[in-house]
């Protein structure tokens, strides 16, 4: 007696509207992660390819990115730079190069000291 | 007993039928099964927050792609012209993981000094390295790199409507040649053929190609690329030199396979979908 005034007191499709309101939360969650998103920007690196025809072109490139990497230095920079530099003959300006990227990034000397032992022989 | 002195748990026990609760059940397992059992990044990404890369090399693509026969003198220009395409959109696809990683906040050995690295160690076949347990710790022990990221560009599939890319991106540790990431990645662009049979071109596809001075194909598929590589990656735990280093592992993580489509206007869709139907659709038909 007591369970049925226990049961008509309450709505009787409250269990479906919880296991729906359950399972709707959930696929909610799940849509916010990975559902429409807005279209990211499209950012190419077009410092690739090295030739020697496109070589001056890279050179000045670099060369302006390097004088603004002071504030957020994006690593591995001037190590690149450093690169092209020795392929332009430059090597001297390339360890100074190699040494600010070792500075910046005491991780990177291991192998900037490797490319600068091997690339300037 | 006075019903007001039934707990929570007795009324919820008491009110629901059979019916119901076999109702509930099948919502939460059509949840489950339906593929949003999303995971928290602490449990995708476990092996990257126990390992904590802060250095990474971005191997070589390796790009596993079918090119189109040009013996034949009929479709020689054609299809030389497709192969060519399909060539600069991979180089463009390698070229787009570094700029998500770095700003992820970790230390990614350019360009040049990998390809430098690469070079000395004598690798010219990614596929050797990933498959090589020795050479590839001794990039950790040599170079202090902590993780390689490999990537591989399985197939082109094109038809009237949409063009698909799958990839796979997996990153092994250097120091124990575990692999502590990977992702398969169908990517979909919507494309459309006017009735002259030209390539209708949007303005994002539009603008790309006229700052990349390329074909409105080979944009079409070098944004593709962009999107899922700028995508994929940011899903990745930040590294060392990011502010939230180490406090995302609550986040949600991407599954280990899906789908990413975008229209021809730019918008984005993304679903889970199976690693067997990413095989089938990748590898049989």
């Amino acid at each position: 007696m007591k369970k049925n005034n226990l049961r008509q007191s309450f709505p009787r499709f409250l269990p479906l509207i919880f296991g729906v309101g359950i399972s709707g939360l959930l696929l909610t969650s799940c849509s916010s992660e990975l559902g429409i998103t807005k279209r990211p920007d499209v950012t190419v690196n077009y410092l690739s390819q090295p030739s020697p025809e496109t070589l001056n072109l890279l050179l000045s490139q670099y060369r302006s990115a390097v004088r603004n990497n002071d504030d957020n230095p994006i690593p591995g920079l001037h190590a690149d730079y450093a690169i092209l530099l020795i392929k332009a003959g430059k090597n001297e300006e390339a360890k100074k190069q190699f040494n600010e990227e070792i500075k910046l990034f005491p991780e990177s000397q291991k192998y900037v000291e490797f490319l600068k032992n091997t690339l300037q022989k | 007993m006075n019903p007001t002195h039934l707990n929570c748990r007795n009324y919820f026990i008491l009110t629901l039928s059979w019916k119901k609760l076999f109702l509930i059940f099948l919502l939460l397992a059509g949840y489950v099964f339906c593929g949003c059992d999303t995971q928290k990044k602490a449990v995708r990404y476990k092996g990257i927050y126990e390992e904590k890369p802060a250095v990474i090399l971005v191997a070589n693509t390796i790009d596993k792609c079918q090119r189109k026969d040009v013996s034949q003198e009929k479709t020689k220009k054609k299809n030389s012209l497709y192969n060519d395409e399909i060539n600069q959109a991979n180089t463009y696809f390698h070229q787009g993981i570094y700029l998500p990683l770095t700003h992820l906040g970790y230390y990614v050995i350019q360009d040049f000094s990998a390809t430098e690295i690469l070079k000395a160690k004598n690798v010219t076949n990614s596929e050797n390295l990933k498959n090589d347990s020795l050479t590839l710790v001794s990039f950790s022990s040599l170079y202090d790199i902590d993780a390689i990221l490999f990537t591989t560009i399985f197939a082109w599939k094109e038809n009237p409507e949409n063009w698909s890319v799958y990839v796979h991106y997996q990153l092994k540790s250097a120091r124990t040649n575990n692999t502590i990431f990977q992702i398969w990645v169908k990517g979909k662009k919507e494309i459309s053929i006017s009735s002259n049979g030209a390539l209708n071109v949007q303005p994002p596809v539009r603008s790309l190609a006229s700052k990349l001075n390329v074909s409105n194909e080979l944009a079409q598929r070098i944004l593709l690329f962009n999107q899922i590589n700028n995508y994929v990656l940011a899903n990745l735990p930040v590294g060392k030199f990011a502010k939230d280093f180490d406090k995302d592992q609550n986040k949600n993580a991407y599954p280990d396979c899906l789908e990413y489509s975008l229209d021809e206007l730019g918008t984005v869709s993304v679903i889970k979908i199976p690693l067997e139907k990413f095989e089938q659709e990748c590898f049989l038909f």
